[in-house]
């Protein structure tokens, strides 16, 4: 974890008479209690461990999500830190709005109203990490939130997206992230929506994970994605209809994992990224399989009808470095 | 970069020679400790540039503190960069999150003190490991007890507070 405080913000203290360090932002209505001055004529009786505000805030910061908002009640310095809090993590289990009592349509309308309650409230500054796991039986009202929420939370500074819906009728607004937030986002995982990238609107510069499950994208919009993102590490595709061919290209040196899973429409899997070091496919046995000189490749796993017999056609020779291989295949039948 | 005054000597380590820096807490202790554990503080690597005679002063950190933050540096910096995803890089990660771990076993009241000499000294990684000791010591707190814990004032009305709690109460319960 990297520090996150701004660096203008550590020389935010003053050393006191007596050698204690105190907070410069201290005044009447400051919370926190280190005041040693005693010319004040407010003598505050307190013998335990003091912080500079700024510090308590940051430390208020780490906290999770759920107890930081209870925290909020502390004092407004920690009311203005909840407001900014930078981890927001969305779920029925965070929420508490699996309650046994409620309806399927409760728990959407619950959920969503509670998200709305904390989204709107909040700053929409600092935020890193935003993770929505949006309940079943969300109806298109509850969907139509997610534009506005966000539009609050996916700004310029943010890691880590996760939006995973049920097989909704989304369209997650790929624009959202030509605001300066696909500068610094570094995990993408989409599930249940749609995704249409655009080489107009340019790649994710920063991007090292990228998950897509249930996601209807096509296989040249996701290669338009790909070719401008050339930090990726970690690519997962999972029932991914649409894809017919996942062209990896070669200017993705650092991908050294690749999972594709299930996708009913893929029949070419042509990478050239040179440096994949983990394999993991299954799916089926029509699709075309080339994976390039794959010479890092150290650990792979196949499961599809005909896996063995790539296994002993294609590996030998093109994957020297290979350690581990875990095939699995149906009623294959060779001599 | 000229070779600082404050740059009181050389030692051999592990057989091998290195050049050393003497600390000097606000007790007046002197640590002598290698230039590149103590280059992990910002604020000292800036003093060791600047230079100076009879070594560096640390007004605002006493002898107890200092000493566990250079325990923390040496540490931290005695770790090479192995080659990523090798047996010897998890290993010494391994290592490295084992020995952080015993070091946050201590009170409160430490704690700040690390924190507040980590923020003066500017040694990035011992203040995330610190501040995120204390956050999980306090998570699971109520208001109040983090109020006395830190000695902070209720600077809310009893009305904003009063809505406070029912806001969370209707989010979070």
């Amino acid at each position: 974890m990297s520090m996150e405080r701004q660096p203008d913000r550590w020389r935010r203290q003053v050393q006191a008479p007596d050698g204690l360090i105190t907070s410069r932002a201290k005044s009447k209505g400051s919370p926190c209690l280190q005041d040693d001055d005693s010319q004040s004529g407010e003598i505050q009786i307190y013998s335990g461990p003091s912080l500079p505000e700024d510090i308590l805030c940051h430390i208020h910061s780490l906290m999770p999500m759920r107890d930081a908002a209870q925290a909020a009640c502390v004092s407004r310095a920690f009311l203005h830190s909840w407001r900014s809090h930078p981890n927001l993590d969305f779920s029925k289990k965070t929420l508490g709005s699996n309650k046994k009592t409620y309806g399927n349509g409760e728990v959407a309308r619950d959920f969503s109203s509670k998200v709305d309650h904390i989204l709107r409230k909040h700053s929409g500054i600092g935020v890193k990490k935003l993770k929505i796991h949006m309940p079943e039986f969300c109806n298109a009202k509850d969907s139509c939130y997610l534009d506005s929420w966000l539009q609050i939370a996916v700004i310029p500074g943010i890691e880590d997206l996760v939006l995973a819906l049920w097989k909704a009728k989304y369209n997650f607004p790929y624009s959202l992230l030509s605001n300066g937030s696909g500068d610094s986002i570094r995990s993408l995982h989409l599930a249940g929506c749609s995704f249409r990238p655009t080489s107009e609107l340019g790649g994710l510069r920063t991007l090292t994970r990228l998950h897509l499950r249930d996601v209807c994208i096509k296989g040249g919009e996701l290669g338009s994605l790909l070719s401008s993102s050339l930090t990726l590490e970690q690519l997962e595709i999972m029932n991914c209809d649409g894809i017919v061919c996942l062209k990896v290209p070669c200017l993705l040196q650092r991908l050294s994992n690749l999972k594709v899973f299930e996708c009913r429409t893929l029949r070419v899997i042509d990478s050239k990224a040179p440096n994949i070091s983990r394999f993991s496919f299954t799916g089926d046995h029509r699709v075309k399989l080339s994976l390039g000189e794959a010479l890092q490749m150290n650990n792979l796993f196949m499961c599809f009808s005909g896996a063995v017999h790539y296994a002993r056609v294609e590996l030998p020779s093109s994957m020297p470095n290979l350690e581990t291989a875990t095939i699995y295949s149906g009623s294959e039948v060779y001599s | 970069m000229a070779a600082a005054d404050s740059c009181d000597g050389i030692s051999t380590s592990g057989g091998g020679w290195e050049k050393t820096v003497t600390l000097v807490s606000s007790d007046d202790a002197r640590f002598e400790v290698r230039e590149a554990a103590a280059s992990l503080s910002q604020t000292v690597r800036r003093m060791i540039r600047a230079g100076g005679d009879g070594g560096i002063p640390l007004p605002k950190v006493d002898a107890r503190t200092l000493s566990t933050v250079l325990e923390y540096c040496n540490k931290h910096a005695a770790v090479p960069a192995p080659a990523p995803e090798s047996s010897s890089a998890e290993a010494a990660a391994v290592d490295l999150e084992w020995f952080d771990k015993e070091l946050m076993h201590v009170d409160l009241a430490t704690l700040c003190s690390l924190i507040r000499a980590a923020d003066y000294l500017e040694v990035a990684g011992l203040l995330d490991l610190t501040c995120k000791t204390v956050a999980d010591m306090i998570k699971s707190k109520t208001a109040e007890e983090i109020r006395q814990m830190f000695g902070i004032q209720n600077d809310f009305t009893p009305e904003e507070e009063e809505q406070l709690s029912r806001e969370n109460a209707g989010v979070f319960e």
